[in-house]
């Protein structure tokens, strides 16, 4: 088992030298100028870039813990309006200390493990350049074999759905867009052999500014909330934060920091106000892509 | 408790991607060879103006586009002609690029100077810039109107539209 992981790290490292290495035509349509928040660009037809993305969630006000997110994914325009990615997943996780309020006695250091594989579809219906704004649906059906908050075994399956809206103001240095995400979720997980379902939903909104060629600074913040068994919300907690965007010609790299400023239901004996079961204290996020 | 050591793979990418930028972005033509190309054999004299508070207004409400620079880098040409040297807002980076105008104030020819974008590079294709031949300030100059968008493009030919649109309003407000 030891080498799985192993062979998972050195194929991500290959991978992303391999991307990094290649000097090859650039192309910059669908940079992320957030982290979290999805802008409505997509790639022209025939472009390809490769991404990778780490998230840390960070905190639960007690113990510790932190959650490592790692995606590659490889992104690539079929025609100007529609794109499609593939992405590989690992996880990690550090939990120590009564950080979980359902399960205190939890400890467990791992390394990033293989977590599972997504596909992603997003089709441009309206350009932010010519139109009154731009607009983008998008799918992504998921697999992941680790829970996101307790790094348990299971076998998940989602179906994650966008609506993404952007506006640009002042030649379009000034950006500001929307998300409402909808993701129903079905699990399993292997120890206990329990089944659940649950549906997330997630508001997303941001503001980002050039303020000098090839920089971009800005704000985001994130509302997601969790449905268990598709009925009224469990849990939900409010994320704002700042992030920073730079982009040369052939790269670029996205660096969000949320901060969870509100959450329903509080969780007891932890920091006031915040939820800390489903979510965390802090999340950190960094985007670089390597365009082919 | 152990250290997650594969961490240090996302840092590691940052040199490698700084190294890797090679010099993509370009400068197709100083401003000598854009006189050249679109002047061929004229004589050219600079004739700089700094626009007024009021001539930036009323530029900006014929073009509506907004006018970034009040010192206009002109050049009058023997034959009754101007040039003049402009930049809008790219992706990343400003695009400077010409407009040549006929003595009665239609444009003659443009050029691109220099595109340091990552992608859009089409917009220096001879059939692309040779939509603006002929346009004066009246023109609307609009994309997918009497300006064919490039698909992947479209910010940059929206700029330079709605720049080629301001020199012409410029041309009517100071200097004709």
């Amino acid at each position: 088992m030891l080498f799985r992981p192993f062979i998972f790290r050195w194929a991500l490292m290959v991978a992303l030298w391999i991307g990094a290495l290649f000097f090859l035509p650039p192309a910059h349509a669908d940079e992320n100028l957030w982290g979290y928040l999805y802008g409505s660009d997509t790639l022209p037809k025939g472009g390809t870039e490769l991404y990778n993305w780490l998230t840390l969630r960070a905190s639960k006000g007690k113990g510790t813990y932190r959650g490592w997110d790692e995606m590659l994914e490889l992104e690539h325009g079929f025609t100007d309006r529609f794109q499609a990615s593939f992405y590989l997943k690992g996880r990690s996780h550090q939990i120590s200390g009564g950080a979980l309020e359902d399960d205190p006695d939890r400890d467990i250091s791992r390394g990033l493990e293989f977590n599972g594989v997504n596909f992603a579809f997003k089709y441009n219906l309206l350009s932010v350049y010519k139109d009154l704004f731009g607009l983008s649906l998008y799918l992504e059906p998921s697999y992941s074999r680790i829970d996101r908050v307790s790094g348990e075994r299971m076998n998940q399956f989602g179906l994650e759905s966008k609506i993404i809206l952007q506006k640009n103001f002042f030649d379009d240095q000034l950006a500001l867009g929307y998300n409402l995400t909808l993701e129903p979720e079905w699990a399993k997980f292997k120890s206990s052999g329990e089944r659940e379902r649950e549906l997330e939903v997630e508001h997303t909104f941001g503001i980002s500014y050039r303020f000098a060629p090839k920089w971009f600074v800005g704000l985001e913040g994130r509302y997601h909330a969790a449905y268990p068994e598709f009925k009224g919300p469990q849990e939900g907690a409010f994320f704002l934060g700042p992030n920073i965007h730079y982009a040369a010609e052939k790269w670029w790299f996205t660096f969000t920091f949320l901060n969870q400023v509100a959450g329903q239901p509080p969780t007891p004996g932890r920091t006031r106000n915040l939820e800390l079961e489903e979510h965390e204290r802090y999340e950190f996020r960094l985007k670089i892509a390597w365009v082919f | 408790m152990r250290t997650s050591k594969w961490i240090w793979l996302p840092a590691a990418q940052i040199p490698i991607a700084i190294l890797a930028p090679a010099a993509y972005g370009a400068t197709y033509l100083t401003v000598e060879q854009a006189q050249q190309a679109i002047f061929p054999g004229e004589k050219l004299a600079a004739a700089n103006i700094t626009l007024t508070n009021e001539q930036t207004r009323e530029i900006e409400r014929r073009s509506d586009a907004n006018v970034r620079h009040k010192k206009i880098e002109l050049w009058k040409v023997d034959n009754g002609g101007f040039f003049i040297v402009d930049e809008v807002v790219g992706k990343h980076e400003f695009i400077t690029y010409a407009v040549g105008l006929n003595p009665d104030g239609t444009v003659k020819q443009i050029e691109i100077l220099t595109y340091r974008e990552s992608y859009g590079y089409e917009v220096r294709n001879a059939d692309w810039r040779a939509q603006f031949v002929g346009k004066n300030a009246s023109a609307p100059l609009k994309l997918n109107k009497d300006i064919k968008n490039i698909s992947g493009a479209t910010l940059s030919c929206r700029h330079i539209a709605d720049g080629v649109k301001r020199v012409l309003a410029t041309y009517e407000v100071a200097f004709k």
